[in-house]
């Protein structure tokens, strides 16, 4: 096993952009694509066992960073290592070793289920295939992984559609699980289930981690949820990361303004009512050039700011933020 | 792999689903299959053999649709024209339409260079009418059966093509097709058995229209003179045979005509019955 | 907040069905509620309570078939909408009540400019030409927060971002002075700072306006932060109303507690969360006796069988439990 055993999953300084689609004659003329700034030199580091939760709005680039680790994105820069070596190492044994280790949980559990397939063909596919167990055994097994994650075994036999979102969601789990991997990306995983069946499935998560000691990276936009199941946090804005730290430093010492920002627009369940103030709107879609990209809508903004890209400020050895003004 | 087999049970859910178009549309050709393939016990006649002295007979009790100017029986003739038709109707179709999806379908799902190149062909080839392209074709290979085959195939593809990339391009982003390639499954295994049964379904409906334009084309190549060589049964060669006797003998090319339309009409109402079908398992999905 | 006057909208035992393959299922079973003038009511839920079929059945927005008002009245000022003409309802649309949606992207057509949807109600219902009604315009999109109104004014859609856009489609509502507005998760779509935004901004305009507002939602804390009495729907049923303090701070049906107990906090950390165990009924096969009955902790045997109704439990909060006393 090469590498160091205290870091599983590095991701160093990657950059993700997403093409402008290319027309033929820019093909032929080997001219390269217009593209997007998706994920900015974005480092981070997963330890075996651990949550690492990763939150940002839409368009901050969580789900493309997390998608970019599974090699469902290309990496135009920086490095990912599963271990200590390059997840992007071609080699075939590598390579279905890396399937086998890391799995992943997607949002929607209408779409993540290929509506033909019912939850024994889906299931016993993908142990066939990885050679999980022998033929003879898969039955057994598929039954051993609808127990794992709570579902009747009656429905073994059903087709998605005749599933409600929360048991699609089970099987979405139980087919990561059928590999054994040891870290799972979790991309919204209940964002799209109402609160009473979304705490049936952290519940199960954290059941899960615990009995399989898996290493999560836990992609959503709801702080609750987050901080909930989370030993770590990362923080994201517009393919940034803002900053990172433990629990603890993100939801009680936040450094970033952004996350600041994010932290008090978390609606609560209080017995009082609220007075906001009323802000102008924001332009999400305005573009930002040079600067830290939080500066237009950064209520401590300074000229500095506007000018300069913040250099991440180490805060401890755990907590670090991407602002000017972090340190202070 | 574990197949789905359809219980009994399941058969009589699945028919019981059929719309009244559908019923019929199914109904009508099953009777015209059925009509060619047993077309020698319904008939007493042979359809190539010549009969001088009973030459251009009105319809009536012993020829049911006429004879022609050979004397030949014309209802023979266009029952045993239910073969040549619906199988050269099947191979015209289903074949471009195997290519066109595989194409499509792989084109959609990885992008790229393949995308782009096979687009433009499809644009190129969309660009020109489709009769004019096919004879232009068979202006240089020659006529007959076998190049019939040839020049629709190299043209036929393109439609489904395009469908099922238009298909595939939403499918792809789904995250049962993510999930699949996460689990390191070979693009063709994802392409093959995950992504094709999701987006072939356009293409299915799209083939019921195709089949009677495809019957309604070969039958145009035989009137000009470029399709079925004579004397084979064939419907749009005997409706060109007919026309030079309209005013005499408007059998000769109405009655074949019909049958024309006959298996145009079962086959729209097939495809609109499955257009339902098809469409219904979408909307109860959710 | 409410007076000893008449209500503004007071909707009585209204039932919904909705016509399925082989029978009906009811959506709504026997709602009643009040809402006074410059009153804000949250009506939380799970989805597929009803909330939003409620919601579109007060402005008869729902396609018939397949659905029906089997019963009950609306009452707004006075007027049962239920059997209006249709000519008279679509006066009182738009003018006297308003309706914001989900999903800013789907409200607004995308090949007209922004300002002219806006104020298309002020030309419609008030024949202004398009002179007043772009000065009025400007000054509308102003009050919402848009700098630069008078510029952005001819913006398309895709120009804005979905914050902004949520702005205007609240700005067109806003146009003819509504004395009601219905806004259906108005925020579901949006980021979090966004949202927060948009709540302030709705808040804002109903204490200046005096309008009532019936804010939809399924995030309890959404509506906890925003409005004054609540009104927690389950199955098609209201289980649970009464003022947002009272409801959130003593909940007297088991649905309520559930659906706090539920939600991962930001305020304290938890190792694990009480999710409701089971999923919500099936609405087609639901029996007599209190709908929650299985998913219930304190549930006994006469839940089964006593008709369920809304009974007072505290001055203005009432409760559908048998046993309100039993829950907490």
């Amino acid at each position: 096993m090469a590498g160091n055993e205290s870091s599983l999953l590095t991701v160093r300084d990657v950059d993700v952009r997403f093409a402008k689609a290319r027309t033929l004659a820019d093909i032929v003329l080997r001219r390269p694509a217009a593209a997007v700034h998706a994920v900015a030199s974005a480092s981070l580091e997963l330890r075996p066992r651990e949550t690492l939760g990763l939150v940002g709005e839409s368009g901050s680039g969580k789900t493309t960073l997390g998608r970019a680790i599974l090699q469902l994105h290309p990496v135009a820069g920086g490095e990912i290592r599963y271990r200590g070596r390059s997840v992007h190492d071609p080699m075939p044994d590598w390579q279905r070793r890396l399937r086998r280790e890391m799995q992943m949980v997607f949002q929607d559990p209408y779409s993540s289920l290929n509506p033909r397939l019912t939850v024994t063909q889906t299931l016993g596919e993908v142990l066939r295939f990885h050679r999980i167990v022998p033929d003879a055994g898969v039955a057994a097994e598929v039954a051993r992984l609808l127990d794992v994650v709570g579902l009747p075994r009656s429905m073994a036999d059903r087709l998605p559609r005749a599933m409600s979102g929360g048991q699609r969601q089970r099987v979405g789990l139980a087919r990561a699980l059928a590999v054994r991997p040891t870290l799972l990306v979790l991309d919204e995983p209940v964002a799209a289930l109402d609160v009473s069946i979304q705490a049936q499935i952290l519940n199960l998560l954290s059941d899960l981690r615990a009995e399989f000691g898996l290493a999560m990276l836990f992609v959503a936009h709801d702080l609750s949820v987050v901080r909930h199941v989370s030993d770590r946090v990362a923080v994201m804005y517009r393919g940034r990361l803002v900053e990172l730290g433990t629990r603890e430093e993100i939801f009680l010492r936040p450094a970033h303004p952004y996350t600041r920002m994010l932290l008090a627009a978390v609606p609560q369940i209080v017995a009082r009512k609220r007075v906001r103030p009323v802000q102008a709107a924001t332009d999400m879609n305005a573009a930002v050039v040079g600067g830290c990209p939080f500066a237009p809508r950064c209520p401590q903004a300074v000229d500095r700011c506007r000018e300069q890209v913040p250099a991440t400020a180490v805060l401890s050895e755990t907590h670090s933020a991407a602002c000017h003004f972090a340190a202070t | 792999m574990t197949t789905t087999t359809l219980a009994p049970s399941a058969l009589r859910a699945e028919v019981a689903r059929w719309s009244p178009s559908l019923w019929i549309g199914i109904g009508l050709l099953a009777f015209i299959v059925l009509a060619g393939l047993f077309a020698p016990w319904l008939t007493p006649y042979d359809p190539l053999r010549q009969d001088y002295g009973a030459a251009l007979r009105a319809p009536d009790a012993a020829h049911w649709f006429g004879t022609d100017s050979l004397g030949r029986d014309l209802f023979t003739r266009s029952l045993y024209a239910i073969r040549t038709d619906l199988v050269i109707g099947f191979w015209t179709t289903y074949v471009p339409m195997l290519i066109g999806v595989l194409l499509g379908a792989y084109a959609g799902l990885k992008g790229g260079w393949f995308d782009a190149v096979l687009m433009r062909v499809i644009d190129t080839a969309l660009a020109f009418p489709f009769l004019v392209l096919i004879i232009v074709i068979l202006a240089i290979l020659g006529p007959g059966t076998q190049n019939i085959y040839i020049a629709v195939f190299l043209v036929g593809w393109t439609m489904y093509a395009r469908l099922a990339r238009a298909e595939m391009l939403v499918e792809s982003g789904k995250d049962y097709i993510l999930a699949a390639r996460t689990l390191g499954f070979p693009t063709a295994r994802i392409l093959l058995r995950h992504a094709l049964p999701n987006v072939i379904n356009s293409s299915i409906v799209f083939s019921m229209s195709d089949f009677v334009l495809n019957i309604l084309l070969v039958s145009g190549l035989s009137f000009l003179g470029l399709g079925v060589p004579a004397p084979t049964p064939e419907w749009g060669a005997m409706v060109a045979e007919g026309k030079d006797f309209m005013q005499q003998a408007w059998w000769i090319s109405t009655l074949p005509g019909l049958m024309i339309v006959l298996t145009g009409v079962a086959l729209a109402l097939l495809g609109d019955g499955l257009t339902h079908r098809l469409g219904d398992r979408h909307v109860t999905g959710h | 907040m409410s007076q000893a006057t008449e209500p503004l909208l007071r909707v009585r035992d209204l039932e919904i069905a909705f016509k399925v393959r082989g029978g009906e299922v009811l959506a709504n079973r026997g709602v009643s509620l009040d809402v006074a003038a410059g009153e804000t009511l949250g009506l939380v839920g799970e989805s597929g309570s009803g909330k939003s079929v409620l919601c579109r059945a007060i402005l008869r927005l729902l396609p018939s078939p397949p659905a029906r008002t089997k019963r009950g009245r609306v009452l707004f000022d006075g007027t049962d909408l239920v059997t209006l003409p249709e000519a008279r309802l679509r006066e009182i649309r738009g003018t006297d009540i308003a309706m914001v949606f989900q999903n800013p992207m789907t409200s607004l057509s995308p090949v007209w400019p922004i300002g002219d949807q806006v104020t298309e109600g002020l030309r419609i219902h008030r024949g202004m030409n398009r002179i007043e009604a772009r000065e009025r315009g400007i000054a509308l999109l102003q009050s919402i927060g848009i700098p630069e109104a008078a510029r952005r004014y001819d913006d398309h859609p895709w120009q804005w971002s979905g914050g902004m856009l949520q702005r205007a489609v609240i700005a067109m509502a806003m146009a003819c002075s509504p004395r009601l507005l219905l806004a259906d998760e108005p925020t579901t779509a949006l980021d979090v700072t966004i949202q927060e935004q948009i709540l302030a901004l709705l808040t804002d305009l109903q204490a200046r306006s005096g309008m009532a507002m019936v804010l939809v939602s399924h995030d309890i804390g959404v509506v906890a932060e925003t409005c004054d009495r609540i009104a927690v729907m389950y199955a098609g049923m209201l289980v649970e109303t009464g003022p947002a303090a009272e409801v959130f701070g003593r909940p007297r049906h088991p649905y309520t507690l559930g659906l706090m107990r539920s939600s991962p906090r930001m305020d304290e950390h938890a190792e694990r969360l009480q999710p409701i165990p089971g999923q919500p009924p099936d609405l087609a096969k639901l029996a007599a006796g209190c709908p929650f009955v299985d998913r219930c902790a304190f549930a006994r045997e006469d839940c089964r069988h006593a008709p369920v109704a809304l009974r007072e439990v505290a001055q203005g909060h009432a409760s559908a439990c048998l046993f309100p006393e039993a829950v907490r």
